[in-house]
């Protein structure tokens, strides 16, 4: 084999190995997004649940409510460039989280911002504004879902 | 205002024709279609809020119709109809023969295993409704507080699976019909009318109406105590 054959040869194979590396790296990436989605799914959920109680206990909720408030304005970050459906990894991010970054952001940040919403009032105590804060922090999930999360069937 | 007489060929064909199916039946029966196609019309149009009442009111009708499968008219019940497999294969047998075989009013041997399978796959279906959570962890069926957010999006994931089983059952269903109707035996007009003209008298033995109300508030009950999550 040429010297200019063998060194295409290494190219290729370190190429290769970096592409391997790279979809790995996004894999573990959606992983690790998929599992803080499922914690902010749990909050919501025992958000919900509690406030479907006849007599809600505000530590519950308190905690559900600074979990979501810490989780939401991370959202972003979860989301880096390469780590989409291109990457031929199993998500269900659409591709127009990094096709409409702005749009997204913009979601991202509704979501945020009710987060903290909902939380500053578990943390005044006051458990009616809770209530009627929640159905707005659900429509934000929906809305960004429904533009950027693939539904799932 | 006087009564307008029925025409004689209707009335006399109306009162011949023996009863197969109790009218218990065949409002359970048309109910349960109207319910099906709301709750998989709100299903995909997230219409949550019209898609649980939908749920309890089917499993309301699944409550009524396993008490009237053991305490209904005998073309309800299911000792009269949920046959051994050699029944069935004598009766599938006896069917590719193109020979009539006729039998009792009711179910046939091959229908009555139709009508468990729908029965079954429908409670399985309510029930996993009843434990599901959407992805958001904001929508959820009434038990779903009993269950953490991952066993409640698996509830959902098979809620939604499971609907795709009905779907095939259901068009199982309607090719059958399609197929007798092709050997001239009319399954569509008695499951309106309750009677069917080729059937072998007397028809139907009827149940006493306390079984009837039992059933009603059975049934009433089941559907608001899931409602309420079973919290009374």
């Amino acid at each position: 084999m040429n010297r200019t054959g063998c060194a295409a040869l290494i190219a290729l194979s370190i190429s290769a190995f970096a592409g391997a590396s790279l979809a790995e790296d996004a894999a573990s990436i959606a992983q690790a997004r998929h599992e803080h989605f499922k914690q902010i799914g749990a909050a919501m959920k025992g958000l919900s649940d509690e406030l479907k109680t006849p007599a809600p206990s505000l530590v519950q909720v308190r905690g559900y409510t600074q979990r979501l408030d810490e989780l939401a304005p991370q959202l972003p970050s979860w989301f880096p460039a390469g780590s989409g459906p291109a990457a031929g990894i199993k998500t269900h991010a659409k591709a127009e989280v990094w096709q409409k970054p702005a749009e997204f952001t913009k979601d991202a940040a509704a979501f945020a911002l009710e987060a903290h919403k909902i939380n500053a009032a578990a943390v005044r105590g006051d458990l009616a504004a809770v209530a009627a804060e929640a159905p707005a922090l659900g429509q934000t999930c929906k809305t960004c879902h429904m533009a950027f999360r693939q539904k799932e069937d | 205002m006087p009564l307008r007489p029925r025409p004689a060929a209707l009335r006399t064909e109306a009162k011949r024709a023996p009863q197969v199916w109790d009218l218990p039946v065949r409002l359970f029966h048309w109910l349960l279609v109207a319910l099906i196609a709301g709750a998989w019309w709100t299903a995909d149009h997230g219409q949550m809020q019209i898609h649980r009442p939908i749920g309890y009111a089917i499993a309301g009708l699944l409550a009524f119709r396993l008490w009237w499968g053991v305490a209904g008219s005998s073309t309800a019940r299911f000792s009269g109809f949920v046959k051994g497999p050699r029944a069935v294969v004598r009766y599938a047998v006896a069917l590719a023969r193109g020979g009539d075989a006729p039998g009792p009013p009711g179910h046939n041997p091959m229908g009555g295993w139709s009508v468990v399978g729908l029965l079954s796959l429908l409670t399985a279906e309510v029930g996993l409704g009843l434990f599901s959570v959407d992805v958001d962890g904001v929508e959820s069926g009434p038990l779903a507080d009993r269950v953490s957010f991952e066993a409640g999006r698996l509830a959902a994931h098979w809620h939604h699976w499971l609907f795709n089983g009905l779907l095939a059952l259901i068009a199982l269903h309607l090719l059958a019909i399609a197929a007798y109707a092709l050997r001239r035996d009319n399954l569509l007009g008695p499951m309106l009318t309750g009677r069917k003209a080729s059937a072998a008298a007397p028809g139907l033995r009827p149940a006493a109406p306390w079984r009837l109300w039992a059933g009603i508030i059975l049934g009433l009950l089941a559907a608001v105590a899931l409602a309420k999550g079973l919290k009374l």
